[in-house]
């Protein structure tokens, strides 16, 4: 836990750092009620000052519909823990087979503007939802609606490690979307953000895991993007680092439409959230104010 | 009113929906400097840790066709095509290009599945990626191939340039196989398991090694049905244009490009329906 602590902190501190000012802790005025009934929702309690950009009730434009989302995966397991599959035979077909039905008929919609923390416990469907929002897993049933695709932050995937941070920026920009000419002139500002410039020639394989994940995470965040999925990924370098990345998250946010924060740390979805999202094995259990709903989360892990 | 009539009403599009096959061809062209960017990168990553580094894309072909060529050379006695160590070289070196598309192709969306996980673009990327990677693999091959022809005794001649385009209709025909293998090892993980045994079997019987007409004489019908076998085509094909004493009919051209184009747009089409399918945990 003196990991999260200290992350706290750094929020704590931050929006002292400049910038427009600091993201509102605490929202008022908006409190829809737990539940699916998302596409219907009055749209006329516009969250105050949600973000600078805010300009009445009439403006809040959705963006995000995700509707009766189901997703499944099929997992060969080891057919032990699948009760009866345990008694089959080797080679009978179902052997092992189980279906994780990782999210379970969740609606909301998401408007324009709005930083939306989702919460829940470990294997709770956070990361599958957002994995079907951007479009990566496909739902098993229901469907999710956008304005343009939304992403996820991060691009450590399309990295080679045995290959230099030099040419995993061209390779990772690249990947991202970028045309070659525009990773050119990204390429200094993402090395000097990732504070790597000594070391930029060197296989990636041989940077200690906080300067590869500063690497991966200047990268990533040289993007800017509408609608943006952060899926944990404050917490990454040294302090100084999380500072760093912390406010250049800030940055992405405020210039992006809307921000999905899926975090374990009450402390920053409070901070940076004007909505909160629950989700308890695999179903919205509330959706609202982020007071209200960090407070019953808490109240239910007790 | 129901939610999709809500998302059309206020123009959100359904997340992760197949675009139509000419804007998924758009996109994925779009994407052409990642596909080569990968590529390169891959064989990069993939020598750096030899001593010997990129040497051993040619060194590796090499040994191969000298086992092949020895142990075959022996046992075909006195039915060893004309000419036979640069017959060996041409059959080997471009029979890798497609055994190795076709295996590699096959894992290219079930082995990158962070990848796929993690990014969207047009999947399509991953497998083209995988045979470009092969074709710069093998022009430094075509470079030494041609070597050792002249080492072992053939003039060059302008018909040697008629590899080039053998080589891009080889390079469609590849990609081809490796989008249609690539989409059912998704359905079907165990045929990474059999597709070494499939190319063992092609590698034995696709002409790398013997004369078609020299072993078949007594069947003429087997003969007959090796004009249909475009892996075959493309081995006469190449020897024809480079050794002296070697023909094939003209028609060969013909038939390995309808094979090459008709495989490469039925793999595109084939590979673009399942497009959603991709990003699935299995």
């Amino acid at each position: 836990m003196a990991e999260v602590t200290n992350f706290d902190d750094m929020l704590r501190r931050e929006p002292g750092r400049g910038g427009d000012g600091p993201a509102p802790r605490h929202m008022s005025g908006q409190a829809p009620g737990a539940g699916g009934d998302a596409p219907d929702r009055p749209a006329d309690s516009a969250p105050a000052g949600s973000a600078p950009a805010q300009s009445g009730p009439s403006a809040r434009r959705p963006v995000v519909v995700v509707d009766d989302l189901h997703v499944k995966y099929k997992v060969y397991s080891s057919g032990k823990a699948a009760g009866a599959a345990a008694n089959r035979k080797l080679f009978t077909r179902t052997r092992g087979l189980r279906e994780v039905h990782a999210v379970r008929g969740v609606s909301f919609t998401a408007y324009e503007n709005e930083s939306i923390g989702i919460i829940g416990s470990n294997g709770s469907g956070k990361s599958t939802l957002m994995r079907t929002i951007v479009g990566l897993t496909p739902p098993a049933s229901g469907a999710v609606y956008a304005s343009s695709r939304p992403n996820l932050l991060g691009v450590g995937a399309a990295l080679i490690p045995d290959l230099s941070g030099d040419k995993n920026i061209t390779l990772g920009g690249l990947a991202l979307g970028y045309t070659r000419k525009e990773v050119e002139a990204l390429r200094e500002e993402i090395v000097s953000f990732a504070e790597l410039e000594d070391f930029i020639d060197l296989p990636m394989k041989t940077y200690s895991s906080g300067m590869s994940a500063r690497l991966k995470f200047a990268i990533a965040a040289s993007k800017q993007h509408e609608i943006l999925i952060v899926d944990e990924a404050l917490a990454v370098g040294d302090a100084r680092f999380r500072q760093r990345s912390e406010a250049r998250i800030r940055e992405i946010r405020e210039n992006a439409g809307t921000v999905f924060l899926v975090s374990h740390s009450m402390k920053s979805i409070l901070d940076t959230c004007n909505r909160v999202i629950w989700i308890n094995k695999g179903v919205l259990e509330m959706d609202g104010d982020p007071a209200t709903v960090v407070r019953a989360y808490k109240e239910s892990k007790k | 009113m129901t939610a999709a009539d809500f998302a059309a009403r206020n123009h959100l599009k359904r997340v992760g929906a197949r675009p139509a096959l000419p804007s998924y061809l758009k996109q994925a062209w779009a994407r052409r400097d990642f596909v080569f960017e990968l590529a390169k990168s891959r064989i990069q990553a993939s020598n750096n840790s030899n001593r010997l580094g990129m040497l051993w894309v040619v060194i590796k072909p090499t040994l191969n066709a000298l086992m092949y060529g020895a142990i075959f050379g022996i046992l075909q006695g006195a039915n060893k095509p004309e000419d036979f160590p640069v017959f060996v070289v041409i059959g080997v070196f471009l029979f890798e290009f497609f055994s190795t598309s076709m295996t590699q192709g096959a894992k290219s969306i079930t082995g990158n599945a962070a990848l796929v996980q993690s990014l969207s673009f047009p999947r399509i990327s991953l497998p083209v990626s995988t045979v470009v990677q092969n074709l710069l693999q093998l022009a430094p091959m075509l470079g030494v191939m041609f070597v050792y022809c002249l080492v072992l005794g053939t003039a060059p001649q302008w018909s040697w340039l008629l590899v080039l385009p053998l080589v891009a209709l080889f390079t469609l025909f590849n990609t081809g196989v490796a989008l249609i293998c690539a989409r059912l090892t998704v359905h079907l993980r165990d045929i990474t398991q059999i597709l070494p045994l499939v190319t063992r079997v092609l590698f034995y019987t696709s002409g790398v090694l013997f004369s078609v007409e020299k072993i078949f004489t007594a069947y003429p019908a087997l003969v007959a049905v090796y004009d249909f076998h475009p892996l075959y085509q493309v081995l006469s094909i190449a020897r024809g244009c480079i050794m002296e004493g070697h023909s094939f009919p003209a028609a060969y051209w013909l038939f390995f490009s309808i094979w090459s184009v008709v495989l490469f747009v039925a793999g595109v089409v084939f590979f673009w329906v399942a497009e959603e399918r991709y990003g699935r945990g299995n």
